[in-house]
């Protein structure tokens, strides 16, 4: 179980607390915010081929205030930078950060001596959780970072029993 | 007399206006080439406005020792296009065409920014997509992308 608040809770549940965690995990709420190209990754991640629905993350919401997952999708850029940190302080705790694609990581193609206007990955103001890489990723590997994310927030695969598919044999292992 | 024989009549007569070179469409782009006093841009804007004609882009160009604005106008009714070019730097700064065109508003903004030429007059002239940071205009010849751009820098607040 990642801690997710700078302060615990002043209620604490005990065991129900890994209750809510499981339930978490399964409902991820993405926020519907797209940078650039990687958006259109993400975008067809949540519809019916990908159908990130399958994993309780497809409910894609309009409003910081009802989402859970921050999903950085693209470069961003010096303005855009304190946009997107506002948008992180509005979302309730707890709330988690997915870095997609390159920019998102490490500024990928725009991280050379003398760029004046991107910003070089977004966990240089944000805290990212799970950072899938790929120019841009393929929905798969976003899926495969929200089943990451689930994982952190369960405590592991075997932890995930709502799973609905058989993981790789290999990975089974924690 | 045609449409484009009218226009380069009623062109000719604005006062502004110190050449005025008939192009091809099929080898330049355009139909007329004119080059202006910036003080002359809002008049002409105004009346190509009134012969149907909407801004189709404004831009800059640096020539190291000189910069000039380029404006270039356009309708749809009769295929015409007409290329308007002024100095802009290191004489006066040309006024805006927000009034006539607001198109321009976002376009001239853009203009300050990468190239730092100030229009007189315009409502909110504020720079479009870079940050505010002294010296950072990119497009200009003289420009140095170094390592002190490259920083961490991150505006704390929305502009």
């Amino acid at each position: 179980m990642v801690e997710r608040f700078e302060t615990p809770p002043p209620v604490q549940l005990g065991i129900l607390n890994q209750m809510l965690d499981l339930c978490r995990a399964n409902s991820l709420w993405p926020m519907t915010f797209g940078l650039a190209c990687c958006a259109i990754e993400m975008m067809a991640a949540g519809a019916s081929r990908f159908d990130l629905d399958r994993f309780g993350a497809g409910v894609f919401r309009p409003s910081p205030r009802q989402s859970d997952v921050m999903i950085v999708a693209g470069t961003i850029s010096k303005k855009m930078a304190p946009i997107i940190v506002t948008l992180y302080d509005q979302m309730p705790a707890p709330k988690w950060v997915v870095a997609m694609g390159n920019c998102a990581i490490s500024g990928g193609p725009f991280a050379y001596e003398g760029q004046y206007a991107i910003v070089n990955g977004a966990d240089r103001f944000l805290p990212v959780d799970v950072y899938v890489p790929g120019c841009p990723p393929r929905p798969e590997a976003l899926i495969q970072g929200l089943l990451e994310l689930e994982d952190q927030l369960t405590g592991g695969a075997k932890r995930n029993y709502l799973r609905r598919f058989k993981r790789h044999p290999g990975n089974d292992q924690e | 007399m045609s449409q484009n024989e009218s226009l380069a009549v009623i062109l000719e007569s604005s006062p502004q206006v110190t050449q005025l070179r008939r192009a091809s469409r099929e080898n330049d782009g355009f139909d007329f080439s004119l080059s202006i006093e910036p003080k002359g841009i809002p008049e002409l804007a105004r009346m190509l406005k009134d012969q149907g004609f909407f801004l189709e882009y404004l831009t800059a160009v640096d020539y190291g020792q000189t910069m000039e604005l380029v404006y270039s106008f356009s309708k749809w009714i009769e295929p015409d296009r007409v290329q308007a070019v002024c100095p802009a730097w290191p004489m006066e700064a040309a006024p805006s065409i927000c009034g006539v065109f607001p198109a321009a508003n976002w376009q001239e903004r853009e203009v300050f920014d990468m190239f730092g030429l100030e229009f007189k007059d315009h409502p909110d002239l504020k720079r479009l997509l870079l940050i505010q940071e002294e010296g950072l205009h990119p497009l200009r010849k003289d420009f140095v992308a170094g390592p002190q751009h490259s920083g961490d820098v991150v505006e704390t607040e929305m502009v």
